[in-house]
């Protein structure tokens, strides 16, 4: 399928609003970038991983791009200045960390622990810390992107679905306490996408097909506007119809 | 109820007060054999006063946060009575409060550690023996924290809701080892755990700690707290033979208060 950005461009909502995404895939980065760079709305990106133990800050290039390491709090807090310095507000925080945290037999309980250091409490770091800007403007939009397994939890993965969880969870818990600042925070799990590992069947999809950046996109677009001002601490499973689950 | 489990062996951790003295007290009722942990030595000698009509009862002292107490305790227990069947994982310390930026680093790693790897730590080395004799039952005891998140409860509600995972995912891989694995969700039970609660919901309120309890059970269907034994009875329900197609689970044993499909 064809993804028309056209569209999106068109959308004055976003104009001149300012996004950063924080993310260790490189793939869907390169989805978001693909929608936010047309538009008339300033885009930074965070690439995240672990055992990024840089000397100095991270810095933005002129890419607006920056390595960061979210289990050390400098780090994010060094990226959240540089983004407030850029452009005064922040309008949306989108997150993606890696869902795959290790299997439950020969996970350690220190790497089990460092796992929800990065995962979990990297993206309270980046949420506690975009939010304050977010706050004093009494307005803004969270997204954590999770993976849909987590629901269908299996020892292969039980570090990052147990941790899937819990940022689900959290996403409820923090959305209630930041929608009465007008912040609205979401949560969606993926399906079988490009960039997601899913073990399921393709035949389990009723679609019948694999996800595209076109339809996380429009769900992002539409979490990302006024329009969705309602939808609040919600877990909105994009999955092509896969996980028939009340 | 005659549950048939004498000789069978039982652990219940943060069996020395609340829920899990009590679960141990049924049990041993049952005429299983128990052993029951928990960190502070007095709050143990003071539990096993109370049950010290029953001969068949060992204690350990244990933080399940820590490797070493826990392989401890499950040497203890292999030495005193030969075997594990049953594991109960419901030592936990949780704490209610504190907004989101309120909770430092340490604090949420620590929690992690305690509840969720705590219950990891017990429930390895207790399917570890389980496997010897294709049989066992493990009964994590979580919260109603984990499916209704609470901004109040950070720490708490998404360890709970790990917890659930975790649960689901034992029960798919050991079924077929005949090994059973169950969550149980108590709502408002009246111990230590739950003042602590209120306490808060009071401050936030700004209301005493009274009006805050009567607010609290008039949401709960059946119009009071519940009691530890409550929670207790069905905790032994599930480890007993009777429970023998319940796996993967979650029960909830809260007077009807959580109402979401
Ligand atoms: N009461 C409720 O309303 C309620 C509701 C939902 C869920 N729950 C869950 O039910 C379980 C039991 O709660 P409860 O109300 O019975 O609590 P409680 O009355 O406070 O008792 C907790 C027990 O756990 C022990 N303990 C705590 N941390 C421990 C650790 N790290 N290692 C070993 N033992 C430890 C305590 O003894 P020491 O201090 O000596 O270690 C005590 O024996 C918990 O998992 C709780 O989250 C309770």
């Amino acid at each position: 399928m064809v993804v028309d950005f056209d569209h999106y461009s068109k959308k004055v909502e976003f104009m001149r609003k300012n996004f950063l995404v924080v993310s260790d895939s490189n793939f869907f980065v390169d989805a978001l970038k693909k929608y936010f760079l047309p538009n008339d709305f300033n885009f930074a990106y965070c690439i995240t991983a672990q055992d990024i133990d840089l000397n100095s800050m991270p810095k933005f290039d002129n890419k607006l791009m920056a390595y960061c390491n979210p289990m050390r709090h400098e780090h994010v807090q060094s990226v959240t200045k540089q983004i407030i310095d850029m452009h005064e507000s922040i309008d949306g925080l989108i997150i993606f960390l890696n869902s795959e945290g290790g299997e439950y037999f020969s996970t350690s309980p220190d790497q089990w622990l460092d796992y929800w250091n990065y995962k979990v409490l990297g993206s309270i770091r980046f949420i506690n810390q975009i939010s304050k800007h977010m706050k004093k403007n009494k307005k803004g939009k969270i997204i954590n992107i999770l993976n849909l397994e987590a629901r269908f939890p299996n020892l292969i993965n039980a570090v990052g679905n147990s941790a899937d969880m819990g940022l689900m969870n959290l996403t409820k818990a923090m959305a209630a306490e930041l929608a009465p600042l007008n912040i609205n925070c979401n949560s969606i799990s993926l399906g079988d996408f490009e960039f997601t590992k899913f073990n399921n069947k393709m035949n389990d999809i009723p679609i019948n097909r694999q996800g595209d950046s076109s339809d996380l996109m429009s769900l992002i677009d539409y979490l990302l506007t006024g329009n969705s001002s309602y939808i609040v601490g919600e877990n909105i499973n994009l999955d092509g119809g896969f996980s028939r689950i009340l | 109820m005659q549950l048939k489990l004498n000789n069978k062996v039982a652990i219940v951790t943060g069996g020395s007060k609340g829920i899990g003295f009590a679960t141990a007290k049924i049990l041993l009722e049952e005429r299983a054999n128990v052993v029951i942990c928990s960190r502070s030595n007095e709050n143990l000698m003071h539990a096993k006063s109370k049950l010290k009509k029953y001969d068949n009862l060992l204690t350990v002292q244990c933080d399940i946060g820590i490797d070493g107490d826990v392989k401890n305790l499950f040497k203890q227990t292999i030495k005193n009575f030969g075997k594990v069947d049953i594991l109960v994982n419901n030592a936990a310390p949780t704490s209610w409060g504190p907004l989101m930026d309120e909770i430092d680093e340490s604090e949420w790693l620590n929690a992690v550690n305690d509840k969720l790897l705590g219950y990891v730590r017990c429930t390895k080395l207790a399917i570890e023996d389980m496997l010897l004799r294709k049989s066992g039952r493990v009964i994590n005891i979580v919260g109603m924290g984990g499916r209704g998140p609470n901004k109040r409860y950070l720490t708490g509600g998404p360890i709970n809701a790990a917890v659930l995972s975790l649960t689901k995912a034992l029960a798919d891989y050991y079924g077929k080892n005949g090994i059973l694995v169950t969550a149980l969700s108590p709502g408002p039970i009246d111990t230590g755990h739950h003042k602590n609660i209120l306490t808060w919901v009071a401050q936030e309120a700004k209301i005493s700690t009274e009006q805050a309890m009567l607010n609290f059970i008039e949401g709960i269907p059946v119009k009071r707290y519940g009691h530890p034994e409550e929670v207790a009875n069905a905790i032994v329900f599930l480890a007993s033979d009777k429970a023998s197609f319940i796996t993967g689970s979650e029960v909830l044993v809260d007077g009807g208060r959580f109402r979401s499909l």
